[in-house]
């Protein structure tokens, strides 16, 4: 009879916690080139992609059924290649070369929702970016529209390589080396988990699961920084797998390897570079906890004190605080968060700004997927901490079960697998209106972690080392409703570009008639005019105008309210004069209804006076002002030369 | 000279995507390609080595661009030839010599097993699939026009004293338009054109000389018609431009 005495017990606990660390079914040996299903996951990818195709094409013709085509084309490419990932027998060249099919097929998805040109709001951003940097060939110049940009240009500079010796223009440029940052992201990834776990199943499990992380598929193939500093990071995690246990020799050029990489990610994105930091030290707190050895912990060192060094000096290289940029992000997000502690829900799940409500199947898909993956985490959060390849002791006391895993368990792997807990916290940040942008930023770091406890989750308990497909079959279709709710819960329902123009709507308002307006303004008034405009003519005024835009952001004074007011006020002329500007830009149709991101201009008083949509009259109020010009106009948009005004 | 130029029309794409994947292999693989090899001695051509080449080369790109911008040329185009473009293409002649020395490049041919051959067929298909789908996307964006409209737009001319004022008319109907183009200094008529042709996609401009007596006070105004129609195309008084 066992009591509660019984040193099995402590054994007992930790299995029903999941902690049943197991030897690995045999895998094939890593030398096997054999990949006989990578050509029909390709074939899958690419129907899938065509299927996407035909589905973007419906939808900008407003024809019903586009966005199911859409997710249904998703499932096509996922399914097979998450089956084929699950099975145990697959050889580590099929699962890599069905991981690269499955990975392009998702970066075609970008391409096709936006084949002429970039159309989000960050993508522009950075376009600009990109097209100052080649105007001027030099760093750090001064960006109204992104001021904080302007100190993180990795990707302004391989845009500026890549169509500097290629003749190719930014958009192509930028596709590039989008999908080459893509490759190393899901490639280092596999690489980094591989090595830990010295399983290419699990590593290629967590690549799959990865992807159902809701910036994965669009976000971070945005042309915008995160995108190219993202997938340095994960490199940087796998060089420095491979630099723990390398000869001398090695160690040195991958430690140099190392550092330039770090560089890198300073130079490119502030928030990957503070993560990296932190997941460093929490590298080096293990490694230390551990007793890991001298020459071991003395390389994790030296890349961590880097890491944590870099974007301290290149802050200060480049005259730049991020507090201002991210401070009041974080602070509101934190006031958000605390009012659903007291119950109180500051945004209305799967409603847009504007009152559309997602349809049901696509908020059932979403909640399922977040179900899922929390369901996931609960039964494997324990077992991937505590997986080794090394089976628990038949007895042990509590302590003794502790200092046996502690003693087995590799550092890193626990790190990954802690950053899991940052998807719960993500999700209750993106519950709020103003901390979304905080969740969606802890969402790519969290998933490394969700990725890892999933493939462990799946290769050593739900699949394990059974062959049979229909067993395999349900987790391959857990991984499709991971990557579609993804989706979802990331994009919303501007997945596809819509039949018709959605008022600010960032990918949803950017269209050929605006781009007009915008080219028609270099053409005949010629580049570098003060404009005042919206949120989104002023990105297209930007980049296809080449025009020096207001905002409130890099001038200190909110243009929107010039553009709101009913009539011209001494407050409203003081603004003209203090912008210094040459001409306003106003769109009609944006008072034909509700912003659909929720503002108009910058967010700033003028969007916080506004109950509804701004007035037409308002906008036309320069029709009688004395000495302001009416000097372009196509019905829609309308274009006043202010000079004399002013 | 026919032929010639055709041939040319047929060389340039090919030359421009010979240049593009050249650039790109300079810029995302060759740079980290040849880090790593200090590092590794193994020549066989890993996925890990692929991978490390084309991260390595982001970064290296990376702190290049930091540099130049030190220097007094910038990341002009020239620059970059001469960082990274001469430099690239040196090593990967070296890279060559040195492995024609090594015996040189052998060609073997495949044995290719039915399955094989299955399965490089499908990835063919796979390709061309892939390649259809981008060219179908980009199809139907560039044919999705939502509005119809047309530009219409006076600018003065010669500065701040202007002696003209440029009217420009745009249709962007999506079919041919007949207009009829109405210019007034003050009330008074300074040009009125009637069925104005311009087909999709065209433009009209033409400049109008300001009368003398006109102040910076007074006013240019533009009205555009659809030919046959007495509504305007566009809200009433289009535009103001004063006069010297």
């Amino acid at each position: 009879m066992s009591g509660p005495t019984d040193p099995r017990h402590a054994v007992g606990f930790f299995r029903l916690i999941g902690v049943t660390p197991q030897a690995l079914e045999d895998e094939p040996v890593a030398a096997d080139t054999h990949a006989p299903w990578f050509p029909a996951i390709l074939l899958a990818a690419s129907c899938g992609l065509l299927l996407a195709a035909l589905a973007a094409n419906r939808h900008r013709l407003g024809q019903p059924y586009a966005v199911e085509m859409f997710y249904g084309a998703v499932a096509v490419m996922v399914f097979p290649a998450a089956l084929n990932l699950i099975l145990p027998h697959t050889s580590r060249t099929d699962r890599l070369a069905s991981l690269m099919a499955l990975t392009a097929g998702l970066f075609g998805l970008r391409i096709v929702r936006a084949p002429l040109f970039f159309v989000d709001h960050d993508e522009y951003l950075h376009w600009n970016m990109a097209l100052d940097l080649q105007e001027f060939g030099r760093l750090f110049l001064i960006d109204t529209l992104f001021p904080i940009g302007q100190n993180f240009p990795g990707l302004a500079i391989l845009t500026s390589a890549l169509t500097s010796l290629s003749g190719l223009s930014v958009h192509a440029a930028g596709l590039l080396i989008l999908f080459a940052a893509r490759l190393v992201f899901v490639g280092s990834l596999f690489l980094l988990v591989e090595r830990l776990t010295a399983s290419a199943r699990i590593a290629a499990l967590c690549c799959v699961f990865y992807m159902a992380s809701s910036t994965f598929v669009f976000f971070d193939t945005h042309f915008a920084y995160q995108s190219v500093a993202l997938p340095l990071m994960v490199f940087l995690f796998a060089l420095e797998a491979r630099l723990r246990d390398a000869p001398r020799r090695e160690a040195i050029v991958l430690l140099a390897a190392a550092i330039v990489v770090l560089g890198a990610i300073s130079i490119t994105h502030h928030m990957t570079s503070y993560a990296t930091a932190a997941i460093l030290l929490l590298y080096c707190g293990l490694e230390i906890g551990r007793g890991g050895s001298f020459q071991q912990l003395c390389r994790l060192a030296i890349l961590t004190y880097a890491a944590v060094v870099f974007p301290l000096l290149w802050s200060s290289a480049a005259s730049t605080s991020n507090s201002s940029y991210l401070g009041p992000l974080l602070a509101n997000g934190l006031n958000d968060l605390r009012a659903i502690f007291q119950f109180e829900m500051p945004r209305q799940l799967f409603t847009g700004s504007d009152g559309e409500v997602a349809p049901l199947w696509q908020r059932a898909m979403t909640l399922g997927s977040v179900g899922l993956i929390s369901l996931g985490l609960a039964l494997g959060f324990f077992k991937s901490l505590a997986w080794n390849g090394a089976r628990l002791p038949s007895r042990g006391r509590f302590a003794d079960v502790i200092v046996y895993l502690a003693a087995r368990t590799r550092g890193r792997q626990v790190a990954l697998t802690l950053l899991a807990i940052g998807f719960p916290v993500g999700m209750a940040f993106r519950l709020t209106s103003s901390g979304w942008e905080i969740g969606n930023r802890i969402t790519p770091f969290a998933f490394l972690g969700v990725g890892l406890v999933l493939a462990v989750l799946v290769a050593a308990g739900l699949q394990g080392r059974s062959r049979s497909l229909w067993r395999a079959a349900p987790v391959a279709a857990v991984a499709v409703i991971g990557v579609i709710g993804g989706i979802i819960s990331g994009e919303g329902r501007l997945v596809l570009v819509p039949a018709r123009y959605l008022v600010s709507a960032d990918a949803a308002s950017v269209e050929p008639m605006g781009i007009d307006t915008a080219r028609w303004t270099k053409e005949w008034i010629g580049p570098r005019h003060r404009f005042a405009a919206d949120r989104i003519s002023r990105l297209l005024l930007a980049v296809h105008g080449r025009q020096q835009v207001s905002t409130t952001l890099h001038h200190g004074y909110d243009a929107g309210l010039l553009l709101t007011a009913e009539t011209l006020g001494p407050n409203e002329r003081d603004i003209l004069k203090r912008l210094d500007l040459d001409y306003v830009l106003a769109d009609l149709r944006l008072t034909t209804g509700r912003s659909l991101v929720g503002t108009y201009f910058d967010g700033g008083l003028s969007d916080q006076m506004l109950d509804g949509p701004p007035s037409a009259r308002a906008f036309l109020k320069f029709n009688d002002i004395a000495g302001a010009h009416r000097v372009f106009d196509n019905g829609h948009a309308v274009i006043f030369d202010v000079r004399a005004v002013r | 000279m026919t032929q010639a130029l055709s041939m040319v029309s047929l060389v340039a794409p090919l030359a421009d995507a010979a240049r593009a994947l050249a650039a790109a292999a300079l810029v995302l693989a060759l740079p980290g390609y040849l880090v790593l090899s200090l590092a590794d001695t193994a020549r066989r051509l890993s996925f890990e080595r692929i991978v490390g080449s084309m991260a390595g080369s982001l970064a290296c790109t990376i702190l290049v661009g930091v540099l130049l911008n030190r220097s007094p040329w910038g990341l002009t185009s020239t620059a970059w030839w001469f960082a990274i473009g001469l430099p690239g293409a040196l090593c990967l002649g070296a890279l060559a010599v040195s492995h024609m020395r090594r015996g040189g490049f052998r060609w073997r041919r495949p044995r290719v097993s039915q399955s094989a051959a299955i399965h490089a067929a499908m990835i063919v298909l796979a390709v061309a699939l892939a390649g259809a789908a981008l060219a179908l996307a980009r199809q139907g964006a560039e044919t999705h026009r939502e509005y119809a409209y047309t530009n219409v737009w006076i600018l003065p001319e010669g500065g701040p004293d202007p002696t003209s004022v440029v009217v420009g008319i745009g249709n962007e109907e999506q079919a041919e338009r007949l207009y009829d183009l109405e210019i007034t200094a003050n009330g008074a008529t300074v040009l009125n054109l009637a069925g104005i042709r311009i087909e999709d996609g065209g433009q009209f401009v033409r400049s109008v000389p300001v009368p003398r007596d006109m102040s910076s006070e007074d006013m240019i105004v533009a009205r555009v018609f659809l030919s046959g129609r007495s509504d305007l195309v566009l809200p009433p008084s289009l535009a103001a431009a004063g006069g010297g």
